[in-house]
């Protein structure tokens, strides 16, 4: 989430953050594309696409400190894998390590991409480039969606937490503990359900069809062909020919 | 003979876990006028609201400018009357101020080219030009009131509806929403138990209490019978105080 908060702290850094989002997007998806289907022991390839997106940060001025950190959220997802792969796998060690290895790098590269894509593009101009991409109006309604009200949930989660904090006298079993998480859980969906009537309601007063319509105003110059260009060569050298 | 801009006549609707929430309920008025309506919390007052422009329906029991609400004739109807909920988080969903303020004259099917004018004017009209590209959720709650009334105002309904438009409200933000809305010359209908609001805004009130209406007439009349507001779990507006 805090991924998604920050769009608003770095657009304007780099005259790069004006290209056409669709641009951004298309070159970001094949990327994603081409890192999935990178052969793990292509060590040397995975190098070069990692140099890849250092240097699109330092293009883009992107804190990449800032956004290193944030891969510390990958950490439970390659705990997760580690134990399935080690404990559960039927593989010998080395093939272990070899598909632990072809996850994480993979995982890491992958998030570094969106990272990429939300960092250098506020949310709303994805929407809009999704829409102009022709991805289905369900999609683009539930993203539009989740992105508004996610903050107003969490906020709304945190002011519940805090009040059951509030009374709470001594330290709970993890029983009750659970419990009293169900509850806040279940009351959140209740007012989840709430918000979406009244939501529905408003949208129908000003005359919703059950589309999303927005105003588009992107244009494809030639600083955006000269990217998406020197963008798939890079990545057709590096996927192709190394 | 003239149209009245709003005739209600035998509308009685419930929810359907709920008993009766509105009951018989018969008023008209006037193109120009300024009614209050007021009443305790459950009184119906918001689902009244949402009679008048059809998200909730009963047929032929509401009629806007002479013509009864009906599915044929809903989209005309919207356009005529605009309804500003009371919660600006229900009310405002687009990724952006600029976005929501165009997502009615959008779905109304104006033209793609007079919606900019028409927003920017709006934005303008509010003092809110600032705030074309921020997210709402980031906004004041005052701020996120004066964009919820834009989002109406842009779409130039002859019937402003508001449900408790200065709740919550600090009291500077009040007292500007108060003077933005004084200086509305539309016909308007102010559903709140904000005594002084209603009592600056409104020439006639309506007093509802249990689904029904209680008392009708001009606004001075209503609003110093203490007798009355007291029996309603109401007050005086303050500057009737002594």
């Amino acid at each position: 989430m805090n991924l998604i908060r920050s769009e608003t702290e770095n657009h304007d850094s780099s005259c790069l953050m004006n290209l056409d989002p669709r641009i951004k997007i298309i070159t970001t998806t094949l990327f994603i594309l081409v890192i999935g289907l990178t052969p793990p022991s292509a060590y040397v390839k995975f190098f070069l696409y990692f140099g890849a997106l250092i240097s699109l940060f330092i293009l883009f001025q992107i804190h990449i400190k800032k956004l290193i950190s944030r891969l510390f959220i990958l950490i439970p997802l390659l705990t997760f894998l580690g134990i399935s792969v080690f404990v559960f796998g039927k593989n010998t060690s080395s093939e272990s390590i070899h598909i632990l290895w072809n996850l994480s790098v993979k995982s890491i590269l992958i998030f570094l991409c969106i990272g990429f894509l939300f960092l250098t593009t506020p949310f709303f101009h994805l929407i809009k480039s999704l829409e102009l991409l022709k991805t289905p109006s369900v999609v683009i309604s539930i993203l539009t969606f989740a992105h508004r009200y996610i903050f107003l949930f969490s906020d709304e989660a945190e002011r519940m937490k805090r009040s059951k904090k509030s009374r709470t006298f001594k330290k709970q079993k993890l029983n009750s503990e659970i419990k009293t998480l169900a509850h806040i859980v279940s009351h959140l969906f209740l007012r989840t359900f709430e918000r979406t009537e009244n939501i529905y309601a408003a949208m129908l007063s000003r005359g919703f069809d059950r589309k999303i319509k927005t105003l588009t105003f992107f244009k494809t110059n030639k600083k955006d062909w000269i990217f998406c260009f020197v963008f798939l060569f890079y990545l057709l050298s590096v996927g192709v020919i190394l | 003979m003239k149209n009245k801009a709003v005739r209600i006549s035998d509308l009685s609707f419930s929810y359907p876990d709920h008993p009766m929430v509105l009951k018989n309920i018969n008023f008209s008025l006037e193109q120009g006028e300024s009614l209050g309506i007021i009443g305790p919390n459950g009184a119906g007052k918001s689902t009244l609201l949402l009679h008048l422009n059809g998200v909730l329906k009963q047929n032929g029991a509401v009629q806007i400018f002479g013509e009864p609400i009906q599915k044929q004739n809903i989209k005309a109807i919207r356009r005529k009357v605009g309804i500003v909920f009371q919660d600006p988080n229900d009310q405002l969903f687009m990724p952006t101020v600029f976005d929501d303020v165009a997502f009615g004259p959008l779905n109304l099917g104006m033209d793609r080219n007079q919606i900019e004018e028409k927003v920017y004017k709006t934005l303008q009209q509010l003092g809110l030009m600032e705030y074309e590209e921020k997210n709402p959720s980031h906004l004041s709650l005052g701020e996120r009131k004066k964009v919820s009334l834009a989002t109406i105002l842009v779409l130039e309904p002859q019937i402003l509806v508001l449900d408790e438009p200065t709740a919550n409200l600090d009291p500077g933000s009040k007292k500007s929403f108060i003077c933005i809305l004084q200086n509305i010359h539309k016909t308007k209908i102010i559903a709140s138990h904000d005594m002084d609001s209603i009592y600056e805004l409104c020439d006639n009130v309506m007093l509802m209490n249990k689904g029904k209406i209680k008392a009708h007439g001009k606004a001075g009349h209503i609003l110093r019978n203490q007798e009355l507001l007291e029996a309603n779990n109401l007050e005086l507006p303050s500057q009737l105080r002594n």
